[in-house]
C-alpha cells in the first residue's frame, strides 16, 4: 500500500516509516503539513498517517482541507498521550481512525490494515450472513451456528464475533475490539477483551475441536482465513 | 546633596500629585461633586430663565396698568400738566414715566434711580439719561413719529407698544419701556429690567458651586485616603503570596463593605491555593513513587537482555514496564485535562441505566472470572446531561476498583435510582478519614500499595464527577460493610413532556 506519513520527530519518523515498509508498505515521509496537503492533494495514496501537532500547518488544519477538498483517503490522525477530547475533534474533523502516542507498531499496521479495506468499500458489505468453515452468523436474528448446531452467544459475544470474522486474516488489536464491540476508548485495567474472548473461545472452538481464533501475542487476536 | 533635594521635593510633589490621581475613591468623590456641580448650574441656568420669563411678564403687566392709569388720569384732565409730579405715579416697582409732547417737548423722564441721587426733582431730557440712552429713547420716539404720518397721509394713532432699551446709567441697568399715544403726544412709562437681578442670581450659583465644591473634594480626598490604606494593605498581602507565604489572612474581623468581602473572597482562593499546592506536592511524591518500580524493573529487564539467552523475553517485560509508565501518565493527563478544561460544550442528553447496563455487560463476566458477583438494579432511569463515554469510564473505574480491591467471594452491586449511581461492594472499604485523600491523584491506601493499578482510578472517577457538577461520595456499604460510592449527577432535563 501507498501510505503517506506526516511526522515531524526524525526519530519515531524514522522508526515508523521503517516498520510500515518492513510491512510492505511504501511509505512517503513528509515532516511539514504544508508540504504533506500538497502531496496528498496531488499523489494517490491508499492512506495517510498524520501526526497532529507539526510545524506549518498542523495535521487537523491538513485534514480538515482535504476533507473540504473531498479528497476522502482515509486518515489515521496521531495525537499526543491522554488527549481525550483531541479523539473527538479529530474523528468531527473527518479522521477515519485515531491513535495516541506512544504506540505500538502493531497497532498502527492492524489499524491501517482495517482502514485500507474499509476505504475500498470492503468488510462493510451490507451482508446479512457470515459464515466460514462451518461457522455462521446471521445477522438479522442474531443467531449463531457451527456445523448446525445452534451457539448460544450473548449480545457482545455475538458483536465480538462478527468484527472477528469481518476481519478475518487480520489482527483486531484490543484496543481496536474495545473501540468496536465495547464502545469504550480508554485502556480497562482488567481483563475486559481476555475474559470476553476466552468465553466466546470456549462456546465455538472447544465443544467443535475448532480452531476459528489466533491470539497474536503482544498484538491481538485473528480470525483465522 | 543639596543640588539634589529641590529636584527630588518637586518629583516628590510630581509623584503625590500623582498618587492622588491615581486613588479610585478621590476620582470618585470628585466625578461625584462635578456631576453635581454641572447639575446644580444647569438648575441655576433654568431657574434664572423662569425667573426672568416671570418678572418680565410681570413688569409687562405693571407696565401696562400704569399707563392705563396715567393715560386714563391725562384724558380726564384733557391736558397734559406742564410739571410732571413724579411723586404721584412713583411706585415701590420703580416704575417712571415721560411724555412726548406733538411740538417735540419732551416731558419728564424720570428716572427713579435719580430719587436716590438727587431726591424727587423734575428731571427732562439729557438731564437724567446718558447721551447713548437718550438718543435710544430718542429712536423710539421717531418710529412713533414714522408711524404717525403714514403714505397715504393719514395721521395713524400710534401703536401701543414695548421696547428694550439697555442704558448704561450708574446702575448698569437694562430698561423696559411702554409707549402709546395720549392726546396728541406720547406717553412712555418705563421700569428697570430683570438685568438688574439677574446678574446677581448667576453670581448667587457661581458662589454656592464653589463653595460646595470644596467640601466635595475635601470629603473626596479623605475618603481617597482611608481606601488607599486598606487596598494598599491588600496589596502588600499580595505581594507575599506572590512570594510564596498561603498562610496570609486579608480579611478583617467584621466584614464591613465591599472591599472586605474582597478580601474574604481572596482569602478563599488563597486557601484553596494553598490546597491544591499541598496536594500538587503530595501528588509528584507519590508520581516518583509509583514510577520507582515500573522504572526499576525497565531498567533490570534491559541490562539482562544483553547478556541473557532469551533477550526477546526481557525486550517484552520491557515492553510491558513501559506500558505500565505509559497508562500511569497518560492517566495523569487525562485527569490534568479534565480538570483545566471545559467540556461541558460536548455534553448530550443520554440515559444514565443505559451506560450502566453496558458497564454491566462488560464486567459482569470479568467479575466472575475474579470469583465475584457483578449485579446491576435499575430503580429509576433519568436522563442526564454529559460526557457519555466519560461517565462510562467513571463507572468502569469504579467497577474495577472494586473487582481489584473487594477480594474473591465479594458481592459488588451496581444501582440507578433515577440521577444516583451507586456501586457497593462487601470488600474491606475505605478507612473514613481517608476517604477524601483517596480521591487525590496516584494516594493510595498502604495495604493497596502492594497490588497492581497507579491509585489513579478514583481521581479520575473524581474529576470526571467534578466535571459533571455531580456529588461524590464515599461512604460504608450496605449493613455497614465494605465501600459505597454514590455519584449524583445534578438533575437533568425532564422527562421530554411532548
Amino acid at each position: 500500500m501507498r501510505i503517506l506519513l506526516l511526522e515531524d520527530d526524525a526519530d519515531i519518523g524514522a522508526w515508523t516509516s521503517k516498520g510500515l515498509g518492513a510491512a510492505g508498505h511504501v511509505v512517503d515521509w513528509i515532516e511539514n503539513g504544508r508540504e504533506a496537503l500538497i502531496a496528498a492533494s496531488t499523489r494517490d495514496y491508499d492512506v495517510l498517517v498524520f501526526d497532529r501537532m507539526v510545524p506549518d500547518l498542523d495535521g487537523l488544519s491538513a485534514l480538515r482541507t482535504l476533507r473540504g477538498a473531498r479528497i476522502n483517503t482515509p486518515m489515521i490522525l496521531l495525537t499526543a498521550l491522554g488527549a481525550v477530547e483531541d479523539r473527538v475533534e479529530g474523528l468531527e474533523a473527518g479522521a477515519d481512525d485515531y491513535l495516541s502516542k506512544p504506540f505500538a507498531m502493531s497497532e498502527l499496521l492492524a489499524r491501517i490494515t482495517a482502514l485500507s479495506r474499509r476505504g475500498r468499500g470492503e468488510g462493510d458489505a451490507p451482508a446479512t450472513k457470515l459464515s466460514h468453515r462451518g461457522l455462521e452468523l446471521d445477522l438479522l436474528s442474531q443467531t449463531c451456528t457451527c456445523h448446525g448446531t445452534a451457539v448460544p452467544l450473548n449480545p457482545k459475544e455475538f458483536r465480538l464475533l462478527e468484527v472477528l470474522m469481518r476481519s478475518k486474516g487480520r489482527i483486531q488489536t484490543r484496543a481496536m475490539l474495545l473501540e468496536r464491540v465495547w464502545d469504550i476508548n480508554f485502556e480497562p485495567s482488567t481483563s475486559v477483551v481476555e475474559t470476553h474472548m476466552s468465553r466466546l473461545r470456549n462456546k465455538i472452538e472447544k465443544p467443535f475441536d475448532a480452531e476459528y481464533i489466533r491470539t497474536i501475542r503482544g498484538s491481538g487476536y485473528m480470525f483465522i482465513d | 546633596m543639596q543640588s539634589t533635594s529641590a529636584p527630588s521635593g518637586a518629583r516628590g510633589i510630581c509623584s503625590l500629585i500623582k498618587r492622588l490621581i491615581r486613588m479610585s475613591a478621590l476620582r470618585q468623590a470628585m466625578a461625584l461633586s462635578l456631576a453635581f456641580l454641572v447639575l446644580l448650574s444647569i438648575g441655576g441656568l433654568v431657574l434664572d430663565d423662569i425667573v426672568t420669563e416671570e418678572f418680565r411678564a410681570e413688569t409687562e403687566a405693571d407696565l401696562r396698568e400704569e399707563f392705563q392709569q396715567i393715560s386714563a388720569g391725562f384724558r380726564r384732565d384733557g391736558a397734559f400738566p406742564r410739571e410732571i409730579d413724579t411723586a404721584h405715579v412713583f411706585s415701590d416697582r420703580g416704575i417712571g414715566y415721560a411724555v412726548l409732547l406733538a411740538d417735540g417737548t419732551v416731558l419728564g423722564p424720570v428716572q427713579p434711580e435719580a430719587f436716590d441721587l438727587r431726591g424727587f426733582d423734575i428731571l427732562e431730557g439729557e438731564a437724567l439719561f446718558e447721551p447713548e440712552a437718550y438718543e435710544a429713547l430718542e429712536r423710539i420716539f421717531e418710529l412713533l413719529d414714522e408711524d404717525d404720518s403714514d403714505s397715504d397721509g393719514q395721521p395713524i394713532a400710534p401703536q401701543q407698544e414695548l421696547f428694550d432699551v439697555e442704558f448704561e446709567a450708574e446702575a448698569d441697568l437694562g430698561w423696559r419701556i411702554y409707549a402709546g399715544p395720549v392726546l396728541d403726544g406720547v406717553l412712555i412709562v418705563y421700569a428697570p429690567g430683570i438685568s438688574a437681578f439677574g446678574s446677581d442670581l448667576t453670581t448667587v450659583i457661581l458662589f454656592f458651586v464653589i463653595l460646595l465644591s470644596l467640601p466635595a473634594i475635601v470629603v473626596g480626598l479623605i475618603f481617597g485616603l482611608r481606601a488607599q490604606r486598606r487596598l494598599n494593605h491588600i496589596g502588600a498581602g499580595f505581594d507575599r503570596i506572590a512570594d510564596g507565604d498561603l498562610s496570609v489572612r486579608l480579611a478583617p474581623a467584621r466584614v464591613r463593605d465591599d472591599i472586605d468581602e474582597l478580601t474574604v473572597r481572596i482569602d478563599g482562593a488563597t486557601e484553596k491555593l494553598a490546597a491544591s499546592i499541598r496536594q500538587m506536592s503530595d501528588f509528584s511524591a507519590n508520581i516518583a513513587h509509583d514510577l520507582r518500580t515500573p522504572l526499576t524493573r525497565l531498567r533490570l529487564h534491559l541490562e539482562e537482555s544483553e547478556q541473557a539467552e532469551d533477550p526477546q523475553a526481557h525486550s517484552a517485560a520491557a515492553i510491558e514496564q513501559m506500558d505500565n509508565i505509559i497508562a500511569i501518565f497518560a492517566a495523569i493527563q487525562r485527569i490534568a485535562r479534565l480538570k483545566g478544561h471545559d467540556r461541558r460544550d460536548g455534553f448530550r442528553t443520554f440515559s444514565l441505566a443505559a451506560v450502566a447496563v453496558q458497564a454491566h455487560d462488560i464486567y459482569e463476566a470479568v467479575a466472575q472470572d475474579a470469583g465475584q458477583d457483578l449485579s446491576l438494579r435499575v430503580e429509576e432511569d433519568a436522563s442526564i446531561q454529559g460526557d457519555q463515554s466519560l461517565v462510562m469510564q467513571l463507572l468502569a473505574n469504579l467497577i474495577e476498583n472494586a473487582i481489584r480491591h473487594a477480594g474473591e467471594g465479594a458481592v459488588i452491586t451496581l444501582k440507578v435510582v433515577g440521577n444516583v449511581l451507586s456501586l457497593s461492594d462487601t470488600g474491606p472499604g475505605i478507612p473514613e478519614d481517608e476517604r477524601d485523600r483517596v480521591l487525590d491523584p496516584l494516594y493510595r491506601l498502604d495495604r493497596s500499595r502492594t497490588t497492581a493499578g497507579a491509585g489513579l482510578g478514583l481521581a479520575m472517577v473524581k474529576a470526571i464527577a467534578d466535571l459533571h457538577e455531580a456529588d461524590l461520595q464515599l461512604m460504608f456499604g450496605p449493613g455497614g460493610v465494605g465501600l459505597t460510592v454514590q455519584v449524583s449527577f445534578p438533575p437533568g432535563m425532564a422527562p421530554s413532556k411532548s
